[in-house]
């Protein structure tokens, strides 16, 4: 029992911040992504003892709370506020660029935006994520390539003027 | 490899190992811009995401935690033991005195409470919402509030028996106080709602109904009476 309750500790600390990050990409509420990090912890515990390979946590984890998510957004269906970005601890001061990028990547549709966040979040590959959303390889690496070429697109301007500052001159 | 494939696989993997790809990103004079472009995006959405998590996330995880395994078995043995019991006495009543009725508006104010139970976030939230706000959040549900209610600090939708509908949440005297508004006759009377830990009142309003959920001692008079004032029904295509 010690033993387990010192792993569940362990993937707290470890993952807790990824996961929220993730789950406020999904939600985009504040209340209601601390509410699934909870739930997805909480749900860990009662399976913890079937987690064999420590390494598939964090997947194992967000699948989780990806699932956590469609069921309650199944019921409910909080409102986004841009003002929720807004008051996110540390948005003040933070690059323009950056933060208009964010607030494109919330208003990014969910297929693409789910992709995009778990692979920048996770690290995960292609194959991985197809795993791990139980969708066929193609339709996820058409899904981040959309969601990078819209994104591109907003950053395109600033994208081409920062690489040429960073060219050296010939 | 050719160049584009080589610049689509920036978009889908722009972090893959694979030897072929590593290749020519090395040796592709063609395609140095791409890559630079894609490291310059990859960097900018890995500070995007970066957002900042509330201050003792994991320590607030593991107190939950603590509590709820330390309450969980005696807690289920009681809620067994009472839930049997509670079934038996229930069936003896609907039984001997076919209050079918009776019970199916109990059922109903338990879902009620379920649904009050299934969205924590929505009575963590403590900031006014404006009434552009609300009528935003009820529009789709084909009902409006017009008029002051309160203090609205949650608005959103939820499904009632499978009805698109309100979800209000009002800042009571002492707790938050939930409200929902559905657009169809769920109940043909004024019924009350009595459980462990809420209590409220599900009431008939024109077509509609409106039920209101609290923590028992909070007055739900006052935002019944401001609550049926203010409710409009819609016709959807006006929504």
């Amino acid at each position: 029992m010690q033993r387990t309750q010192a792993r569940f500790e362990k993937l707290v600390n470890a993952v807790s911040s990824d996961l929220y990050r993730y789950a406020f990409m999904l939600c985009r509420n504040r209340a209601m992504a601390e509410d699934l990090v909870q739930e997805t912890f909480m749900r860990a515990w009662r399976f913890l003892d079937r987690l064999r390979d420590e390494r598939k946590a964090k997947s194992w984890l967000m699948t989780t709370l990806r699932r956590e998510f469609a069921r309650q957004f199944e019921r409910y269906q909080p409102i986004f506020d841009e003002v929720e970005l807004e008051q996110i601890a540390g948005t003040q001061g933070i690059d323009p660029e950056v933060l208009a990028l964010r607030r494109e990547i919330v208003k990014l549709p969910e297929k693409y935006r789910e992709v995009l966040v778990l692979q920048v979040i996770g690290g995960y590959t292609g194959e991985e994520m197809a795993a791990m959303l139980e969708l066929p390889r193609a339709t996820v690496n058409t899904r981040l390539f959309r969601a990078r070429q819209q994104l591109r697109g907003i950053l395109g301007d600033s994208v081409r003027t920062s690489v040429a500052k960073q060219r050296p001159e010939t | 490899m050719n160049c584009m494939d080589f610049r689509r696989m920036l978009l889908t993997d722009p972090h893959s190992k694979d030897a072929e790809i590593a290749a020519h990103r090395r040796h592709c004079s063609e395609c140095a811009d791409a890559v630079a472009r894609s490291a310059h995006l990859e960097h900018r959405l890995r500070t995007a995401v970066n957002i900042d998590v509330p201050e003792n996330l994991a320590s607030r995880i593991l107190l939950k935690h603590s509590f709820e395994a330390r309450s969980r078995r005696p807690w289920w043995r009681t809620r067994r033991v009472f839930a049997l019991a509670a079934s038996v006495l229930l069936a003896a009543v609907i039984a001997g005195l076919g209050y079918q009725s009776h019970h199916e508006q109990q059922r109903l104010g338990e879902e009620f409470v379920a649904l009050v139970n299934d969205a924590p976030y929505a009575l963590a939230s403590t900031q006014r919402i404006s009434g552009t706000e609300i009528s935003a959040a009820l529009a789709p549900t084909g009902l409006d509030l017009q008029g002051e209610i309160g203090v609205v600090t949650f608005a959103g939708r939820c499904l009632v028996r499978d009805k698109l509908s309100g979800h209000i949440v009002l800042k009571g005297e002492t707790a938050p106080v939930t409200v929902f508004l559905i657009k169809d006759q769920l109940v043909s009377s004024r019924t009350a709602i009595r459980t462990a830990h809420y209590s409220g009142i599900v009431l008939p309003q024109g077509s509609g109904t409106i039920a209101i959920v609290s923590t028992p001692g909070e007055a739900l008079e006052r935002v019944e009476a401001r609550v049926r004032a203010a409710l409009r029904f819609k016709r959807l295509t006006d929504a």
